[in-house]
């Protein structure tokens, strides 16, 4: 297949950023009642058409449609695939938790990941897994006590693969942001594991690799119930500092959670102009997940 | 026919060559990026179009001064005039600015085509000021064709 072009690409994805919910939209969705908001989202063709009257239906049909744009135009499906990971995570811990119980999970499934769901599904229950990435092959390979256990292990591998996909095809633009991804879901597991007082044996292997803060730390961080004296360091410590003093005035997870979002996609803000690069396809694939939350969120409260 | 003569060619060549692969490159990545716009806001043909062709006059500087040379030294009216070797590096300097220049100013000037058709596509107004910072990188183009034309026609006694 001949390979796209970045300038082409590019182009495309400053067209289609033209969809993405612009702050007068915010503010006129945010003072609207459910069944408003529902239709100004139908109104700007949000969901393509679909079931007009469920707002989780719309979203996952745009997300779906967003994956299926960035699948058809990346230049480098290698490292665009590196932001569907988490739709294979999600699909092969439905899978194997379907197998262990024996229950059918194909209604969990969601289509857009590197592996298509169907796929993912039928490997996990043949015990086949040569299709699968080389991290989530090697997660497959050792014995789980149970599906929290098997999900740690699995988010692990995400990141793991990041590592093996960046190791053999480079990008420093990418290597920063999931370093600094590694460190704020860390960060998050400390802020939960404190929420939720889980002992340090059960928080430790929730930790991820591939940051630049060491594990030590967040240990430490859980221990003494001090997050910003112990994260305040690694190559995104000032952005650490930033969450975490906020974290700290409103004590809201998912505020925190928002917040090291938004510095991950501003990481990538230097990349996000470059018309050569990858960095305004992913910088566009990140914002439509981030407004996809923002909406949950939004119907969330409205419901 | 001499080895001035044959200096002259060579020069007149490159300035046709280079500008025009430096042409070809920038309106390539240009239509690239207009052919992505427009797959999504069809409505934007019009708009993307000139900026695509922008980078695309180099090319046709390095074809004048090309044609200039084959005036001077008569290769068009098929009487070639014998130059000596140093009239012949002469001839080969004073096509060096539009070669080099041309070829490496249409590149960025196709780079910069490209983002102010990316600028263009989030804001369709501002096309008229991608226009003009695109036009900019023309100036040194413009520059150089000077030089060499002055040259060529002024500079060197024949």
């Amino acid at each position: 297949m001949e390979k796209v072009s970045y300038p082409f690409a590019v182009g495309r994805i400053r067209a289609l950023e033209g969809k993405l919910i612009d702050a007068a939209r915010w503010a006129r969705l945010r003072e609207a009642d459910r069944a408003e908001a529902v239709r100004l989202l139908a109104e700007i063709g949000y969901g393509g058409g679909t079931a007009r009257d469920d707002p989780e239906q719309m979203i996952r049909a745009e997300e779906e449609e967003t994956r299926r744009e960035i699948a058809a135009l990346s230049p480098a499906p290698v490292w665009t695939d590196l932001f569907l990971l988490p739709i294979d995570a999600h699909n092969l811990k439905a899978c194997w938790k379907g197998k262990r119980l024996g229950q059918d999970v194909s209604r969990l499934l969601t289509d857009g990941g590197t592996v298509p769901a169907q796929v993912m599904r039928i490997s996990v229950e043949a015990g086949e897994h040569s299709l699968l990435p080389e991290a989530f092959q090697k997660a497959l390979e050792r014995e789980y006590e149970g599906l929290l256990d098997f999900s740690a292990a699995v988010d692990r591998a995400v990141f793991e693969q990041v590592r093996i996909v960046l190791k053999k095809k480079k990008n420093p633009l990418l290597s920063r942001y999931f370093a600094a991804q590694a460190d704020f879901t860390n960060a998050l597991s400390v802020l939960r594991a404190s929420a939720l007082r889980w002992n340090t044996e059960e928080f430790a292997r929730m930790l991820v690799p591939g940051g630049t803060i060491p594990p030590e730390a967040f240990s430490e961080a859980l221990a003494s119930g001090q997050p910003l004296p112990a994260l305040s360091r690694g190559d995104f410590s000032s952005a650490m500092e930033r969450v975490l003093t906020e974290y700290g005035a409103d004590g809201s997870l998912t505020g925190a959670e928002r917040r090291f979002a938004e510095e991950r996609i501003s990481l990538l803000a230097g990349g996000g102009d470059d018309p050569f690069s990858i960095g305004p396809i992913v910088c566009y694939l990140l914002r439509r997940q981030t407004e996809a939350r923002e909406l949950r969120a939004l119907f969330v409260k409205k419901a | 026919m001499t080895l001035g003569l044959i200096l002259a060619i060579i020069g007149a060549v490159l300035a046709a060559v280079l500008p025009g692969i430096g042409s070809a490159y920038g309106v390539q990545i240009g239509g690239q990026a207009a052919a992505g716009v427009v797959s999504e806001k069809p409505d934007l043909f019009g708009k993307l179009l000139v900026l695509q062709a922008l980078p695309g006059t180099q090319g046709i500087y390095g074809f004048l001064t090309a044609v200039l040379v084959m005036v001077r030294t008569g290769l068009l009216s098929g009487s070639a005039v014998q130059l000596t070797t140093q009239q012949g590096w002469a001839f080969f300097a004073a096509c060096m600015p539009m070669a080099i220049v041309g070829l490496l100013s249409a590149i960025s000037q196709g780079k910069a085509a490209v983002a102010s058709i990316h600028m263009t596509a989030k804001q369709p107004d501002s096309s008229a000021k991608g226009i003009t910072m695109t036009a900019l990188v023309e100036t040194y183009a413009i520059l150089a064709l000077l030089v060499s034309v002055l040259l060529i026609l002024i500079g060197i006694p024949v």
